[in-house]
């Protein structure tokens, strides 16, 4: 045992490492990471199509925020920059018209300053002038729809795990009703568009992504499928005789209508066999810390109910085995 | 369950899709066209429960034209019908589709994911069975269109809201925008950086993502961004990821720098890739390398090189041989962490051009250097920078040499009957009014036959000991080994005929030869006769009788017997590196070599010789007079046997040569020692 001078000794030196750590995580955490929203996540170097004279936004993320965080935006046409402190750190904006002739690209600059410390990030956005079309303003339209849709992601966390829905209104409006099955239509928006749940971490939408994708899955419960009776017959969809399925847990909220759209969703992200971490789901038969999303598998010829039933068994363990059976797929 | 099926592979049960078709079947109005929520009636007004049930239609799979079981009229038709006559209407969420964004995405989705017994047809224009009412171009109708609707209800802030019965769904209404207007986006086009470019010619490249529409690329270009040049277009399919795909230009103009760009076209429009630049190539570049070349010994070897850039082009190829030529070698010079010079510690040989010269290592960086060369050696390395924070003394490090190989001033160097001074690293510098440039090296390896690094050493064995003869080789495994048998002293054997009445009865031996491991072979020769043969008996290496097995007829002049001298024997079974005999005989006693071979080739080692002797026998010691000992003992005839001495028996014992002496032609062996200057001596002999 240890008397009390040794223990104050070894205090004493803790600290002074402590101290030592803390001003070298300082100086360390100073350097934002600055992210701007490609318009094609596949070729995150193409540029975001305008045509001259439009008004546009310019998007950018930071990791950092709050009041020694300055963000400026270099529009790149000479035009006076505009900057503020950040606020949000998943909005960095700003709106400009460019003008100029079809083909003339605009590199825009995002800055990001520690105004305490004067460290820094800057990322490049591309902006080009093209012809005005309805095409064109279509994808204006899109771009700056999504970027709505990131902008108004109500974000949190909750058992450790990030989630985000749409139930806050943050910047203009929010999901009323069937508020699961508009955060299922607004993922889907996103992987539409290419930016996908295991994309490129430079892409910023990449984690609101995420984060609603671990939304929709811990907001499925189980369900009992009974024999379907019709005048042309009857019908046992119960694949794995337990007796459960699987539906958006909104009550009163049409299930079906809203499970259309998590299907959607879940299938847009073209990552079948994918396995969604998320929290506590809400009333699974057995709840546990995770979910998953491999009701669908891609198989020559899979029974559909078999799958879909499988994916109701009463424990995680039950039901990924039992539907790595009904897909012919090797156990994990 | 649409893109389940479609895109994931998963089946949706035919009981699904026929019941669904009953349920189809109940709740459209066949009057109006339209589908009703939970009966024919529609409830909120047709715009949501329509496009719902053209969706179910398009799952179903029954599409334009179709007649569902029961039914008289095509209920697609009769739906499409009802929505195309009414798709302009103005109105609340009750009246109008375009007003109500949830059947407008439903709408839209029915649209592009139609399908009929032929499978998925996307529907472009927005058919009506009314007399008098024209087709829409449904989404691209630059007034009436969904994209132009869409466009113009975006608020300034980037969302849609509105176009419902609960006017706060924003992010919905979005969402649903935005994909409704994904769905007809123009090809995503990328340029990406020319290859292949030469003096005249480059290839373009470019990707193009059809998103989902039948897409073509072509390439604009011209010496500005203006381009002016088109290249034909190529098909991109109508996939929904990015497809590469180029075009090659010829006859450019040399020493310009043209601009080029990709563009994408589909049914929903134009677009352009980025702006990209190449440059011509004036000096020589190279395209193709030599390449490495692995042959086998005296064939035939070509190296290549490709060049593009203006022509004429004049070619100097090179050889650095490192079998016949040495590098230099020197010693760095340090002092206060600077390189101040370097000593050429070795000029090496065969130097024809300066080497480069490295400073590698020793901790700091920056030093530099050049050589100077006369008569082929390295003379000097001048320092041109000292560098800094050198801690330790860097290694110099100097090419090795390399050889101008006159008269091959081609681009393809032949080499015709290569050997080993063959073997080595060949390059080619390539000139032209604008420049030059050095290939890489392509190195020539050799497949060669094995080489005897150690041959098999003689051996003595006494007579029942085993014996043991090694050999090792280099060279490319894996390795296959004979032994060979042959005897020391060899001479043909001689016979003469008998021949009586032209019969050649008999054949006398007049000499047996020597070294007959083996049977020869006899063959009867010569005279006026025919048809006679015999065969020899062989007896301690000598050939001791020939019998006739045919005498043959018509000998009146005798023939000539002729018996092949004696050859070497291949030992069965011996097959390995080392040869091993056990308890070896007189007939062991001969000279033995092996021939050990590899895919490449063979080679034979040189003999080795088995002496087998008899040991000393009878080895007794008498004295002669005062101070002389006589020892005798008998062996084998002229072999050599080792007498040693020694004065004491108690280990260690120390064993003093005293002659080497070789017994008579009748084994016996004698000396007699003069030496008797000790109390006591004793003596051993041996093989």
């Amino acid at each position: 045992m240890k008397n009390s001078n040794e223990i104050g000794k070894i205090t004493a030196r803790l600290l002074g490492i402590a101290a030592t750590i803390g001003l070298v995580a300082t100086a360390a955490a100073a350097t934002p990471v600055v992210k701007i929203v490609p318009w094609d996540p596949a070729n995150p170097n193409k540029p975001h199509d305008t045509y001259s004279g439009k008004l546009i936004t310019l998007k950018g993320t930071s990791d950092q925020s709050g009041g020694s965080w300055q963000w400026i935006w270099d529009f790149g046409d000479g035009s006076s920059t505009a900057s503020y402190t950040v606020t949000d750190k998943y909005v960095i904006q700003a709106t400009h018209s460019y003008s100029g002739a079809v083909g003339t690209v605009y590199q825009a600059r995002l800055t990001v300053t520690n105004t305490a410390t004067g460290e820094s990030a800057d990322k490049v956005s591309c902006v080009r002038i093209q012809p005005d079309t309805l095409n064109l303003e279509a994808n204006i339209a899109m771009d700056e729809g999504l970027w709505y849709l990131h902008k108004s992601e109500y974000r949190y966390t909750s058992g450790g795990m990030t989630y985000g829905d749409w139930t806050q209104s943050l910047y203009g409006g929010y999901a009323a009703y069937s508020i699961y099955a508009v955060s299922a239509i607004n993922l889907n928006a996103f992987e539409a568009n290419g930016h996908l749940e295991t994309g490129s971490s430079d892409d910023p939408y990449v984690e609101t992504v995420q984060r609603a994708m671990r939304s929709l899955f811990s907001w499925l419960t189980t369900i009992s499928v009974p024999l379907q009776n019709n005048p042309m017959g009857t019908f046992n969809p119960d694949g794995n005789g337990n007796g459960l399925g699987i539906q958006v847990n909104q009550p009163g909220q049409e299930p079906y209508f809203q499970g259309g759209m998590f299907m959607d969703a879940i299938i847009a992200s073209g990552t079948p066999n994918t396995v969604t971490v998320t929290g506590a789901t809400m009333s699974l038969a057995a709840p546990t810390r995770t979910s998953f999303r491999t009701w669908w598998m891609p198989m020559p010829t899979p029974n559909m109910t078999a799958v879909r039933r499988a994916a109701a068994g009463p424990t995680m363990q039950t039901k990924r085995r039992a539907i790595q059976q009904a897909c012919g797929l090797p156990r994990d | 369950m649409i893109p389940a099926e479609r895109q994931w592979n998963c089946l949706v049960p035919a009981e699904v899709k026929n019941w669904n078709i009953v349920w189809l079947n109940y709740s459209q109005d066949p009057n109006t066209g339209y589908f009703g929520y939970i009966d024919k009636n529609p409830v909120w007004g047709p715009y949501a429960t329509t496009p719902a049930g053209l969706l179910q239609l398009a799952m179903d799979g029954k599409g334009r034209g179709t007649v569902l079981p029961g039914q008289s009229q095509s209920s697609w038709d009769l739906a499409e019908t009802f929505l195309c006559n009414n798709f302009n209407n103005t109105g609340g969420a009750g009246n109008s589709i375009k007003s109500y964004y949830e059947g407008l995405y439903t709408f839209t989705k029915a649209m592009l994911l139609h399908a009929n017994d032929s499978g998925p047809m996307p529907i472009v224009w927005l058919q009506s069975q009314t007399p008098g009412v024209n087709a829409i171009d449904w989404y691209g109708d630059p007034v009436n269109g969904v994209a132009r609707r869409l466009v113009n209800d975006q608020s300034p802030d980037g969302y849609w809201y509105g176009h419902n019965y609960y006017s706060l769904q924003f992010p919905l209404e979005t969402a649903m925008a935005i994909m409704m207007l994904r769905h007809t986006s123009t090809p995503d086009t990328v340029t990406t950086a020319a290859t292949e470019v030469a003096y005249n010619s480059a290839r373009l490249n470019g990707t193009v993502n059809p998103n989902g529409q039948a897409a073509i690329l072509w390439f604009e270009w011209g010496s500005t961004t203006n381009y002016g040049n088109a290249t034909p277009s190529t098909n991109a399919g109508s996939g929904t990821v990015p497809v590469p795909l180029s075009q090659w230009l010829t006859n450019l103009t040399p020493s310009v720098t043209y601009h080029y760009r990709a563009v994408g076209s589909n049914s929903a429009g134009l677009e352009w890739g980025q702006d990209t630049t190449f440059n011509l190539y004036l000096a020589p570049s190279i395209i193709n390398q030599p390449q490495n070349q692995q042959t086998v010994l005296s064939s035939n070897v070509s190296f290549n090189v490709l060049v593009t850039g203006q022509p004429p082009f004049s070619y100097q190829w090179y050889f650095s041989n490192t079998n016949f030529q040495t590098g230099a070698g020197a010693c760095a010079q340090m002092l206060a962490g600077f390189i101040y010079g370097a000593v050429v510690t070795n000029g090496g040989s065969g130097y024809t051009l300066v080497p480069q010269v490295r400073i590698v290592g020793g901790g700091g960086s920056g030093a530099g250097g050049y050589a100077a060369v006369s008569n082929g050696m390295v003379a000097a390395i001048t320092m041109t920078n000292a560098g800094s924070g050198y801690t330790s003394l860097p290694a110099v490090q100097i090419d090795p040499p390399n050889g101008l190989l006159a008269g091959q001033t081609n681009d393809t160097l032949n080499l015709t009957a290569v050997t080993r001074n063959d073997i080595g690293n060949y390059f080619v510098v390539v000139s032209n009014a604008y420049g030059s440039v050095t290939s890489s090296m392509a190195a020539l390896t050799l497949l060669l036959p094995p080489v005897i690094v150690q041959p098999p050493q003689n051996a003595n064995s006494p007579m029942g000991g085993n014996a043991q003869f090694e050999v090792s080789v280099s060279g490319p495994a894996p390795y296959h080994y004979q032994w060979w048998m042959v005897s020391g002293v060899q001479s043909n054997a001689i016979a003469v005929p008998v021949v009586i009445n032209g019969f050649v009865l008999e054949a006398n031996i007049t000499s047996g030869g020597a070294g007959y491991l083996a049977v020869p072979n006899v063959r009867i020769v010569g005279g006026s006769g025919s048809g006679a043969g015999g065969y020899a008996t062989v007896s301690n290496r000598m050939v001791s009788a020939i019998t006739m097995t045919n005498a043959g007829s018509g000998y009146t002049t005798p023939p000539i017997i002729q018996v092949d001298p004696p050859t070497a024997i291949s030992l069965p079974g011996q097959t390995n590196a080392t040869l091993t005999l056990l308890a070896v005989t007189n007939g062991n006693a001969a000279n033995y070599f092996v021939v050990v071979a590899n895919d490449y080739g063979s080679v034979t080692s040189a003999v080795a010789t088995l002496a087998v002797f008899l040991p000393p026998r009878g080895f007794t010691c008498f004295k002669v007079q005062k101070n002389q000992l006589t020892l005798q003992f008998t062996g084998t005839p002229n072999y050599p046997y080792l007498l040693q001495s020694t004065t004491n028996l108690a280990p260690p014992i120390n064993w003093q040569p005293v002659l080497t002496n070789p017994a008579d032609l009748n084994g016996n062996w004698q000396f007699t020692d003069t030496n008797l200057n000790t109390r006591q001596k004793f003596y051993r002999a041996g093989g």
